[in-house]
């Protein structure tokens, strides 16, 4: 998590193309096998459903963060994004995780079943140890969607710079269904799969040809 | 009902007993002036009371002025009423203004900050019945970290750029934070360059703290003389032609509103530091907490949000 975080905040302090590439190609290089499935899952849109309803998010960010509701209504409000309004609030912290990302989502896809004590436990746990960014990326993979300026295809292109596999030959793996959960890093992308080039549509097939020489 | 000893009018909080006005926005006999941005010391009143470190600042702004300089805790009476003024910490020589008549005490705090930023002399709480405070930044979603931290955090930024060959460009306004700014710019990894504004206000300043020394940018100025080096610039120049002549470059800006992700991608600027001269939101709670004030009145910002926050702390 302290890794993918880290992505997070270099990809949102800057607004340039190629510095966005570039550290999601270190970070392909550097992260493991099954935080690189999810993070292209949630790169892709492919979130695990939200396991606490935003409702009971703000009620327990302003408790942790000892303000009345209406107040962090009013810094929402201004500040405009539920995750940086509660990682703003809630008393900071200069510790950090040793937990991965994978370990995260899958306490997430579990969380949605829990009672309600337990999910608030769960949340207080986590907001009270980490950092400030890991706090708005670990709120932001509960409320959803990240909007960093990265689309499927910068992403698909840091892939292909990572692992050397055409970028076409990976848009084209990564389309479809395939569940985060249950595929591993090599079967969603380094895996050489007789589909990839047989079903490929012409202009796919070209851009195999010569996208590995050039 | 009785004239309250400070009230709001359309020309700024005034004083009627001793006719005066605190920061008046329009021109008026007799000003106090808590510092010298321009949202607070404006032109054509025809006597400025201030700090005496103040006024070298507001001259350079204003022209020639009628001005009479004040020292912290100096106590100068009009028509019965006494003020004194008290270091707000914001910038320097910033005062909060303390109004006191017939035992009723009510001080104005201007812009202030609580953080000793080791050039303007630092912010102290006064005990007062009625706090007039401003609240720029009275929200919990405000929360400063020790200026320390920041500064290291610009120091590394400046040395990046530099082991890539560009040239640094920081925003901070020409008065306060430039300096702030400047004061702690490592000049081991380069040289500083200054725009004019800037260069201009810190001459100013010279006389009253010390800072490492500065280079303007000029016509002189050469292509090759900027990367790995930084340039301090007022956010006005941001987008100017005069900054696309330093390409290779990379931006960033050192305020309060870089709290907010989206402000730095609003202002397309490449990075943000949040360092800001006003109190953060404990920053508030706490020097409202040391004044012992009654009644809290909030100037700026989120004052209606902030107004009635500080009056259910009260209960
Ligand atoms: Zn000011």
């Amino acid at each position: 998590m302290k890794r993918f975080a880290q992505l997070i905040k270099t990809l949102d302090s800057t607004n340039k193309t190629n510095v966005k590439v570039d550290a999601l190609t270190q970070y392909f290089l550097e992260a493991g096998d099954t935080d690189k499935v999810w993070t292209i899952a949630i790169l892709s849109h492919r979130r695990p459903p939200r396991p606490v309803n935003t409702t009971l998010l703000r009620e327990w960010a302003s408790e942790l963060a000892n303000i009345p509701l209406w107040l962090f209504e009013e810094s929402y409000h201004i500040v405009g994004d539920l995750a940086e309004t509660i990682a703003l609030v809630v008393p900071s912290s200069q510790s950090s995780t040793n937990k991965t990302l994978t370990l995260f989502l899958n306490e997430m896809i579990a969380l949605k079943k829990k009672k309600d004590t337990d999910k608030k436990a769960y949340l207080f746990e986590n907001w009270k140890v980490l950092n400030y960014y890991e706090r708005f990326v670990f709120t932001k993979l509960i409320t959803g969607g990240f909007r960093i300026g990265v689309s499927q295809k910068l992403m698909t292109r840091a892939l292909a710079k990572a692992t050397e596999i055409d970028e076409d030959i990976l848009a084209y793996k990564l389309m479809g269904n395939w569940d985060p959960n249950t595929i591993s890093f090599q079967q969603l992308v380094l895996e050489e799969n007789k589909n990839d080039y047989l079903s490929k549509p012409y202009p796919f097939y070209l851009g195999l040809c010569f996208g590995r020489n050039s | 009902m009785k004239t309250p000893l400070l009230q709001f009018t359309d020309k700024g909080i005034y004083c009627k007993q001793a006719d005066v006005y605190l920061d008046p926005w329009r021109p008026v006999d007799k000003a106090i002036i808590t510092h010298g941005h321009a949202d607070h010391s404006r032109w054509g009143n025809k006597e400025y009371i201030t700090h005496h470190k103040n006024i070298p600042i507001i001259s350079h702004r204003l022209g020639e002025i009628k001005s009479t300089g004040i020292e912290w805790g100096e106590t100068f009476t009009i028509n019965n009423v006494k003020f004194s003024l008290y270091p707000a910490g914001h910038i320097i020589g910033s005062s909060q203004v303390r109004v006191e008549h017939k035992g009723e005490v009510r001080v104005f705090t201007g812009d202030y900050k609580t953080e000793d930023d080791g050039i303007s002399t630092p912010y102290e709480a006064i005990k007062c019945h009625t706090f007039i405070t401003e609240c720029t930044f009275g929200l919990p979603a405000f929360k400063w970290l020790p200026q320390q931290e920041v500064l290291s955090d610009i120091n590394n930024w400046w040395q990046e750029n530099k082991n890539e060959g560009k040239t640094s460009i920081l925003f901070g306004y020409s008065l306060g934070k430039a300096q702030r700014l400047l004061k702690y710019l490592d000049t081991g990894i380069g040289t500083i360059y200054t725009h004019g504004a800037i260069e201009n206000m810190t001459e100013v300043l010279r006389p009253l703290a010390s800072f490492p020394p500065t280079k303007l940018i000029t016509k002189e100025t050469t292509k090759k003389d900027l990367p790995g080096n930084i340039v301090l610039a007022p956010p006005s120049a941001h987008g100017s032609s005069w900054i696309r002549k330093m390409v290779p470059y990379v931006t960033a800006s050192a305020s309060g509103w870089m709290t907010f992700r989206g402000a730095r991608r609003r202002r397309a600027i490449d990075k943000g530091f949040v360092l800001s001269d006003h109190c953060d939101w404990q920053g508030l709670l706490s020097s409202i907490e040391a004044t012992g004030a009654e009644k809290v009145i909030c100037t700026h910002g989120y004052s209606d949000i902030f107004s009635e926050i500080s009056a259910r702390i009260r209960l």
